[in-house]
């Protein structure tokens, strides 16, 4: 049987199965086989990252917190993160697929899709590919890992259809059954198109695909966009011609970020900014071992009810030193009306730029970088924590590492 | 419901060295003797610019997690979960 028509592309995309939660049950066999959630305590403000099999079976979902997990199931089992664990692991994961073919796209700490295409093949050796990528990943991460696989002509087939198989499946989309696939998902099944386009789609009368594919291209772009409409179009039928954006071609960072949800909602604003300084510390410090220089910079509130409030600057030059943006953070500060209490702060750099290392003509400026590299070297050599700026005394104490900004939520925002 | 228990206290630690590998065999805490049955997952990590190594272990039921400090060249008896 054929695969794909003519000179079409060959693409796997790879999900790790319930991936936090697995590498728990896989360091700890007590687990196997219960439902446990990767998250803070039930009284904790942290929200559950990962849930295992069984206890997604039952309802408990990534997001949920954890109060809300128990009352769906009082005896499940809370792990705390262990952040150290899934990067060691992602990272074993991401030399297999290398293994396969240099055209690897990281999508997620637990995702990528493959680039194929070089690699001509029939039925029978996608299938030995599919298992061989498994039986390897079994190999260094451990029995108990397992990992779902889509192949397809295009990125978005190939992600759906590792989605449809969950979990430990492997699903190749032919002619035979693309439309199917597709037919019988739902429109929030398709990477890309959040809630607000879902609702947008209903709100024109339009809840499936197969409503989807009746809309014309016309009305697609005249109530969405050129470029919205042209996509939901080609999404409606299975096509995308988007690239995988290999290894190397991705290494350009487009930006960074940290968040922190405080301990306790506040208004005390001295405590807020400590917070800010720390994640700009901690961000900063990633941009400049990346060599990297940014432009702009947001800082980000989320109040106790859940809305928020953001603040934006965009600078004349590229800067990387802390001092700047904590100048500029304390204007927004100024600015911030503390309408409710602040539970969550985040900071996001972004109009990144590779940073040129001639010497300024001020030996001031020179001064200033010639200490940020020496706090740096304290920081590579004893750790992030080994040295703190006063400020941050005043404010919360925080753990060394803090995740940052799941982009899709607010880039469009930014 | 059994939770994981946070313990850190340091340990003597029998290991192989097998193929540039370190296995941890047997392991003794409080005056008790703990044969290491599988090694179900090891990591690294760096604090500054020293490597830790956390070894994922079960002696039959229970579950131990072992951390080596290579620039101590010290054991520590991370966690512990007993099961069932």
């Amino acid at each position: 049987m054929k695969l794909f028509m003519g000179n079409e592309r060959l693409i796997a995309h790879v999900d790790m199965d319930s991936y936090f939660a697995t590498l728990e049950q896989q360091a700890n066999p007590t687990l196997r086989g219960k439902p446990i959630v990767v998250s803070g305590k039930v009284g904790s403000r942290s929200v559950i990252v990962a849930s295992s099999k069984e206890a997604k079976k039952i309802g408990i979902k990534t997001g949920m917190l954890p109060f809300e997990a128990q009352r769906i199931f009082p005896k499940v089992i809370f792990i705390e993160p262990d952040g150290a664990k899934y990067e060691f692991a992602s990272r074993l994961i991401f030399k297999i697929f290398l293994s396969f073919t240099d055209f690897v796209e990281v999508f997620s700490i637990d995702e990528a899709f493959l680039d194929l295409s070089d690699q001509r093949i029939d039925l029978n050796l996608l299938q030995k590919i599919g298992f061989d990528l498994k039986r390897k990943i079994k190999k260094e991460l451990g029995e108990f890992v397992t990992c779902s696989i889509g192949m397809a002509p295009n990125k978005f087939l190939a992600k759906l259809a590792s989605d449809k198989c969950k979990p430990d499946g492997f699903f190749i989309v032919n002619e035979k059954n693309k439309d199917n696939l597709l037919i019988n998902s739902k429109l929030t099944d398709f990477c890309g198109l959040g809630n607000g386009f879902a609702k947008r789609l209903e709100n024109l009368g339009v809840n499936t695909v197969f409503e989807l594919r009746k809309m014309s291209l016309l009305d697609l772009k005249k109530y969405f966009g050129s470029f919205a409409g042209q996509k939901l179009h080609n999404l409606a039928f299975g096509v995308d011609f988007s690239p995988v954006l290999s290894h190397y071609e991705k290494l350009i960072v487009k930006s960074i970020s940290r968040t922190y949800t405080l301990s306790v909602n506040t208004y005390e604003k001295k405590i807020i900014f400590g917070v800010v300084v720390n994640l700009l510390e901690m961000a900063l410090f990633e941009l400049r071992q990346k060599k990297l220089a940014a432009k702009t910079v947001i800082v980000f509130f989320r109040y106790a009810n859940f809305t928020y409030v953001y603040y934006r600057k965009t600078l004349n030059n590229i800067e990387d030193k802390v001092d700047v943006f904590v100048k500029i953070s304390e204007k927004f500060l100024h600015n911030l009306i503390l309408r409710n209490a602040v539970r969550l702060v985040g900071v996001y750099l972004t109009n990144l730029y590779a940073k040129n290392f001639q010497k300024n003509l001020f030996q001031q400026e020179n001064r200033l970088a010639d200490l940020q590299q020496a706090i740096d070297s304290v920081k590579i050599k004893y750790g992030q924590t080994a040295i703190k700026r006063a400020v941050i005394l005043q404010s919360e104490k925080m753990r060394e590492k803090v995740g940052g900004f799941k982009l899709a939520d607010y880039e469009k925002e930014f | 419901m059994s939770t994981i228990e946070k313990i850190n206290e340091q340990i003597e630690v029998l290991v192989a060295y097998t193929k540039r590998k370190v296995v941890p065999l047997a392991f003794s805490w409080k005056n008790k003797k703990y044969s290491v049955k599988n090694v179900n997952f090891v990591h690294a990590k760096y604090e500054g610019r020293n490597k830790f190594y956390f070894y994922s272990v079960s002696t039959g039921l229970d579950y131990f997690k072992l951390i080596f400090n290579t620039e101590k060249n010290e054991w520590l008896l991370n966690e512990a979960f007993y099961g069932q």
